[in-house]
């Protein structure tokens, strides 16, 4: 058993993890980056980076730790983008306010959905997940109007454009939105790294390990795996928030798809799941790759760009099994045991 | 003697800038650089590739006809962007295109979920935008500057159905009164059975049936029943390809009579391949509602029109389509607002489109009278056509003004007891 990683923690000179210390920096280097350069595609792309490297934290949050892959989780950000916009063009409700029910109404049903499935294992949890989402997506598509609340069903919502406004989510240039999803993200791999360190996270990681000998030693793993999956919708709700605020449109197909929560599961098992880092290495991987790959291919020989994006991903499952971030995790290591070792 | 010298080198040296800031504007305009985001790939790519097909071989007409001569005949060069038919990539797509490519207009985007908020980022930049193959309503409802749209709204198809039906009872003085809707179940469905019944009202039909069916059905036995039960006149259809072929193979079993026939708005009915799948005898008499007039190449003398087409064809393997016409249109509006602008600028090549006013030309290759924008951006003179299929061949009925002089609707539509070889 590999008790390193929870008894010694490197630590800096300063006495701060190290750990903290490069997110800390990193982050701010991040930040920096609108003030450096004026380039609206440039922050366009950083911000969908950041986008999908916080969808696939919120589901790491709960499938990376757990070890139960959930194919259903772009139905929490349908719910949580819906919420928002309809509490926003209905009540005239703030989306700020708004987002924050948007994740209670997905948390609710996550548990709803969770406490009935979580008995069920492997791919069975799978298709049960697979099986709630597109109901839900179905059922929103096909419904224009639902208790005088215009669904519009497949036609998708529009948030009608409210100027510069904080008070509205709506800001004329991009910066706002990066910085806002900066944030998100951050929040998200911090409360990661907290809960990896606390008692909920140790209870999934043994139900992770075996499930059975887990409960042998008197964990429950219901209650917690259930905690980590309303707050990993909550997050994955807000998430939707912002999409829907940035685009100021959403639709059942998109934002409630098997395809984006096929996006968050490959991001985060490509970068390393049950690693605070991961989902966002991840992330940082394969969107600039589809990006790059549909710029410069994508015009020419349509399809092409989708072709070595599946190389890119076979070859990350045959070389990484456990994602990316582990050989990075190995030379990490490997640096701070040199420096350790000496007395 | 150093002096002269050193201002001999600041006099080269100026020539030689002012050679480079001279030549630089004279090279931007050997090409004017067209955006156009399109679904290349994902569902609906076989659409976006149709109408990639017709851009380019505008395009190479364009500039094989020596450019655009208010540019020193500068050629046009089409730069592609993959939406993938998803909102967020398309959105991508389009600031790549504005901002990296530096494009002078855009043009796009077949899907309406796209083109919505990407016509978005276009009217943010002040890039002119014509909308490609898109209906939802609200694109051209917005007071946006920069968004034309050449063709349809959502609205507009559903009155042409019944416009045609209109027609032709008052041509024979025999009308349909009944009718059912049987459309698939999502956006583009769902919108046209509710545009379809608001019509219908107004014109005095009844709608029997209300049918929703979900997409990629494997038996439409259930739905040919209600239809069977309902005994209406006429079926109003909104089907995608593979949807549409079964149950067009499936009516024809059952030899279900309709004595005002099918009335299909385009979808499965629009693409080639549907014809290739089924026999004759299921597509007879079957009346279909597209973007574009689909005897126009057999009707017209247009050497232009028909060198496209020919081109078209080289690279899908397959005739002209909707969307290729479409694309195809989309280039001589914009060519022929740049030879009026003269200018590659954003501003005057907006305000060249929006005084659009073209009457012919291969930019009507769709079967329009005209192209002319009203202040939203939408072209008022857009409408479909619709063809019925007579011995084979699918002819042109409605509007009159496009019906060939030797092209007679068959109206009510013979029971299947009737046909030849049954």
């Amino acid at each position: 058993m590999n008790t390193r990683t929870i008894t010694a923690t490197p630590r800096s000179a300063a006495g701060l993890p190290l750990g903290a210390l490069a997110a800390g920096l990193g982050f701010g280097c991040v930040a920096l980056v609108p003030l450096l350069v004026d380039d609206p595609f440039l922050i366009h792309s950083l911000i969908m980076v950041l986008f999908f490297a916080y969808m696939a934290s919120s589901w790491n949050f709960l499938c990376g730790y757990v070890g139960q892959l959930s194919l259903g989780h772009a139905m929490f950000s349908g719910v949580g983008g819906y919420v928002s916009v309809l509490m926003f063009t209905q009540l005239g409700l703030s989306p700020w306010i708004g987002m924050l029910f948007g994740g209670l109404l997905a948390a609710g049903l996550s548990v709803l959905i969770g406490y009935p499935t979580f008995r069920l294992k492997g791919p069975y949890f799978t298709l049960t997940t697979i099986a709630f989402a597109e109901i839900v997506r179905i059922w929103v598509e096909n419904t224009n109007d639902f208790i005088g609340v215009p669904l519009k069903g497949a036609e998708g919502l529009v948030v009608p454009a409210a100027g510069d406004s904080l008070w509205a989510f709506q800001f004329s240039s991009k910066t706002p939105y990066f910085y806002i999803i900066l944030a998100m993200l951050a929040l998200v791999m911090l409360a990661t790294r907290l809960m990896e360190r606390s008692k909920l996270g140790y209870c999934l990681k043994a139900v992770r390990g075996d499930r059975d000998a887990a409960e042998a030693l008197g964990i429950n793993p219901t209650p917690s795996t259930l905690a980590a999956l309303a707050i990993s919708a909550f997050m994955t709700a807000l998430g939707g928030s912002f999409y829907a605020q940035f685009f100021r449109y959403i639709n059942p197909e998109r934002n409630m798809g098997l395809e984006l929560s096929i996006d968050m599961a490959v991001m985060t098992i490509i970068g390393g799941q049950g690693t605070v880092a991961g989902p966002l290495l991840g992330a940082l991987i394969l969107t600039p790759i589809s990006e790059m790959a549909r710029s410069h291919l994508g015009g020419g020989l349509p399809g092409l760009h989708l072709v070595v994006y599946g190389l890119v991903l076979m070859a990350c499952v045959l070389y990484f099994p456990k994602g990316a971030i582990a050989p990075l995790g190995r030379l990490a290591k490997r640096l701070t045991d040199r420096r350790g070792s000496r007395p | 003697m150093a002096k002269p010298s050193r201002n001999r080198i600041a006099l080269l040296a100026s020539t030689m800038l002012f050679g480079v800031l001279a030549a630089g504007p004279a090279l931007a305009q050997s090409a004017v650089k067209i955006g156009c985001a399109l679904p290349l790939s994902g569902g609906s790519a076989t659409v976006g590739n149709q109408t990639r097909a017709g851009a380019l071989a505008a395009a190479e007409q364009i500039n094989a006809a020596g450019g655009i001569k208010a540019l020193n005949g500068a050629k046009l060069e089409v730069v592609f962007g993959d939406t993938q038919s998803k909102a967020d990539i398309g959105v991508t797509e389009t600031e790549r295109l504005v901002t990296r490519e530096n494009v002078a207009a855009l043009c796009g985007a077949f899907n309406s979920a796209v083109t919505f908020p990407a016509t978005e980022v276009a009217e943010r930049y002040k890039t002119p935008w014509v909308v490609v193959g898109s209906v939802k309503d609200e694109i051209t409802e917005r007071n946006f500057k920069y968004v034309f749209r050449i063709n349809n709204k959502a609205t507009y198809d559903a009155r042409e159905q019944l416009d045609a039906l209109d027609l032709l009872a008052k041509e024979t003085g025999k009308k349909p009164k009944t009718i059912a809707m049987l459309y698939e179940g999502s956006d583009w469905g769902r919108s046209h059975a509710a545009n379809v019944k608001r019509f219908a009202k107004d014109r005095g039909y009844d709608i029997v049936l209300d049918e929703a069916a979900p997409p990629n059905q494997v038996d439409f036995s259930n739905q040919l029943l209600k239809i069977r039960g309902a005994r209406p006149d006429a079926v109003i259809v909104a089907l995608y390809t593979p949807d549409h072929l079964l149950f067009s193979r499936q009516l024809m079993e059952q030899r279900l009579d309709l004595p005002f026939g099918i009335h299909s708005v385009g979808g499965g009915t629009e693409d080639p391949a549907f014809y290739k799948g089924l026999p004759q005898r299921a597509v007879d008499y079957v009346f279909v509602q597209e973007d574009w007039q689909i005897d126009k190449l057999q009707q017209t003398n247009d050497k232009t029109i028909l060198a496209i087409a020919e081109r078209t064809k080289e690279m899908l393997g397959y005739g002209m389509s909707a969307y290729a016409a479409q694309g195809a249109s989309a280039m001589y509006v914009l060519a022929d607002a740049l030879e009026r602008s003269g200018s590659t600028d954003r501003e005057k090549l907006r305000d060249a489109i929006a005084a659009s006013d073209i009457q012919s030309g291969p930019a009507l290759i769709t079967g329009y009278g005209r192209i002319k924008f009203d202040e939203q951006g939408q072209n008022t003179h857009a409408h479909g056509v619709i063809s019925q299929n007579l011995n084979g061949q699918r002819r042109t009925i409605w509007p009159l003004e496009n019906r060939g002089s030797e092209t007679k609707p068959v109206w009510p539509v013979p029971a299947w007891s009737e046909r030849k070889g049954s």
